[in-house]
């Protein structure tokens, strides 16, 4: 168990920064997701994190000791990688054993260990088949196991559930957050998925071109993005932004940016301090219980999320409505939430 | 399912058409492989040279049935050739494999210049064969290089004639061959190690494995059968070693460095013992042919063996 802290921790590639001044802490025990587009520098963070890359500069302290320079076979750092890894030329057994071999434990403790997560990971009846012939389900498992056996402070996980079909993913989702309580260790959990790290983690970072956007709670993200990125970025469909020289709220800055989810918009009669606007229907989405209504309001694209038993005809024309305290605002030039 | 007959009748067609097509190569191969090996088989049960005057279809005249064969297992001279071959490819086989794989671990992490010195390496092995063994004369005659430059930190003038002293010469020639085939070693076990999945050598490094342990447990299993074919390929060319011999010192001293290759070379252009040439040469095809099989259905049930485990 240990905690994670990252000062201002940067790598630049040679001409590009795939990590700029990274700040962030992760407590003891917690789950935290690292959450972004390919490319926003999210595996470098944990490539650095286990020791694989070194930083060109800044630093990252387990505990509050300072690792940076230590190599990544001596950081006790469990790493599950997107493929899993799995050495296929070695029994189940084997690969259970393996950080246990590696470090000369003792044959019948060694043994033991690796019964007892076997058992624990379900996979004691494969127990001396060749890992090669295992599912993706029991891959997976033996890849979190084979980490978990030599007792790592720190747990990260490389989109684990990335190759999985969607079905599978939402199982397999559960299971680790099962597996994270059970195993109560620091989890840092990289994915592209906003779902999975909604779903999943206690806290979620999200990066984008190398910089940290905001670091949340899922709850906090949604209801209060930082800035235009992390509001489009969470939630699904993703947040209504409309400049106020559009909408021509009162009580906003004349340039700002409004923002508003979709969850949130209602059609009928604005109360008081409500935010209406007229708008026409131009699509339509039917997802199960639940519809996509696409608006077309002065050449702007509004999506509103409304009960399956709203009637809504394409062409028709309603008046929308947003409630003052559901939007946000940001700034028209940064971007930067007011 | 009324098509099924015409098919297969087209069928017929097409294998009978296919077989005539192939009539060329049939030909071809039986000039340039069965032919000549019919003409061994004959040759070696005579007496026959070139220098009888008579063509070799007439070698019936000098019958011998296995004279030749019997011969082989009196003749102490080749049996001395056989062994002092073994004796050099179980010295340099092994320290080309254990020499070529440190180099290709050397390799594994970037290390400055690489490119560079990736062609460096490389280079013994583009050197025609005859050369090598030209330039090694040149290094290890007593006012070669060699000497010149062991003069230069050891007291006094060094004046050894390598080529000159049975145990020297035969050193020597291993000296050149290993310079010459570590190369190849080097760039058959260096692809076998690149082709390792990354991810594995990282997932054991995190796991706690050293450097060595990575290689040994994880790398190493997965080259078995690149190691095997680069440990075969050599095995098969260093038994055949005839050019950096026959030019540094054309067997000698006496036959201290005499290979198989270079005692049947002898045999024929030196004794004409046509016939008897045929004869081993037979007999060592047949000894091949026979190790060969063993060793391929082995590799071919282990390989059964591992497919039905995976």
């Amino acid at each position: 168990m240990a905690s994670i802290t990252l000062k201002r921790l940067t790598k630049r590639f040679a001409n590009q920064t795939a990590v700029a001044e990274m700040d962030m802490e992760i407590e003891n025990g917690k789950f935290v997701a690292i959450l972004g587009p390919s490319g926003c520098g999210k595996t470098t963070t944990m490539n650095m994190i286990a020791g694989l890359e070194s930083p060109t500069a800044g630093t990252i302290s387990f505990n509050g000791k300072d690792v940076t320079a230590m190599p990544a076979t001596q950081r006790g750092v469990g790493f599950v990688f997107q493929n899993y890894a799995i050495f296929t030329h070695m029994t189940v057994d084997q690969n259970l054993g393996f950080g246990l071999d590696v470090r000369n434990v003792p044959k019948p403790e060694r043994d033991k260990k690796v019964t007892d997560m076997a058992a624990f990971m379900a996979l004691e009846h494969r127990l001396y088949q060749k890992a090669s012939g295992l599912s993706v389900n029991e891959l997976q498992k033996l890849a979190i196991g084979r980490s978990a056996i030599v007792e790592p402070s720190i747990f990260l996980l490389d989109e684990p559930l990335s190759n999985l079909d969607a079905a599978f993913r939402e199982r397999m989702r559960s299971e680790l957050r099962l597996l994270q309580r059970r195993l109560k260790q620091t989890m840092v959990y990289v994915t592209h998925d906003q779902i999975e790290a909604m779903g999943l983690a206690d806290k979620i970072a999200v990066m984008n071109l190398g910089v940290l956007q905001q670091y949340a709670s899922p709850q906090d993200l949604y209801a209060n993005p930082a800035n235009t990125f992390v509001a489009k970025f969470i939630g699904a469909p993703s947040m209504n932004i409309i400049s106020n020289e559009i909408i021509c709220a009162s009580g906003f800055g004349a340039k700002d940016l409004i923002g508003f989810r979709p969850e949130n918009v209602f059609f009928g009669k604005p109360g008081v301090g409500d935010i209406s606007f007229e708008a026409q229907v131009t699509f339509v989405e039917a997802v199960s219980g639940r519809k996509i209504v696409h608006l077309d309001f002065k050449g702007e694209e509004v999506l509103a999320v409304l009960g399956r038993h709203v009637s809504t005809t394409v062409g028709q024309k309603v008046t929308a409505v947003v409630s003052r305290t559901d939007c946000r605002s940001f700034d028209s030039t940064t971007g930067k939430a007011l | 399912m009324t098509e099924a007959p015409v098919q297969t009748e087209l069928k017929r067609q097409q294998i009978k058409m296919a077989n005539w097509f192939t009539v060329p190569s049939h030909v071809l191969l039986a000039f340039i492989v069965i032919f000549p090996l019919i003409m061994q088989v004959y040759i070696s049960l005579t007496w026959w040279t070139p220098m009888d005057g008579e063509p070799w279809y007439n070698a019936y005249m000098s019958f011998s049935w296995f004279d030749n064969y019997i011969e082989i297992f009196r003749d102490a001279d080749l049996w001395a050739a056989i062994w002092r071959t073994l004796l050099f490819v179980a010295i340099c086989v092994p320290i080309e494999f254990a020499l070529g794989l440190l180099l290709a671990m050397a390799f594994y992490e970037k290390v400055p210049l690489q490119n560079v010195l990736y062609s460096v390496i490389l280079i013994p092995m583009m050197v025609v064969p005859a050369i090598a063994g030209y330039t090694f004369y040149l290094i290890f005659q007593q006012t070669g290089p060699l000497n010149i430059l062991l003069s230069s930190v050891y007291p006094g003038a060094m004046e050894i004639n390598w080529l000159n002293n049975v145990t020297r010469a035969f050193a020597a020639v291993v000296i050149a061959d290993i310079w010459q085939w570590t190369p190849l070693m080097f760039l058959i076990l260096y692809a076998g190690l690149m082709s390792v999945p990354d991810d594995q050598m990282k997932a054991a490094a995190l796991l706690g494995a050293s450097g060595w342990q990575r290689f040994t447990k994880i790398a190493f299993p997965r080259m078995k059968a690149v190691m095997t074919i680069a440990v075969a390929l050599r095995l098969i060319e260093c038994l055949k070693i005839f050019d950096p011999i026959f030019v540094m010192t054309k067997g000698g001293p006496g036959v201290a460095t005499q290979s198989v290759s270079l005692y049947l070379y002898k045999q024929t252009f030196g004794d004409n013992n046509w016939s008897y040439v045929a004869a081993i040469g037979l007999a060592i095809l047949i000894l091949l042919s026979v190790i060969a099989g063993i060793i391929l259905s082995r590799s071919a049930k282990s390989a059964a063996a591992q497919a039905k485990a995976a």
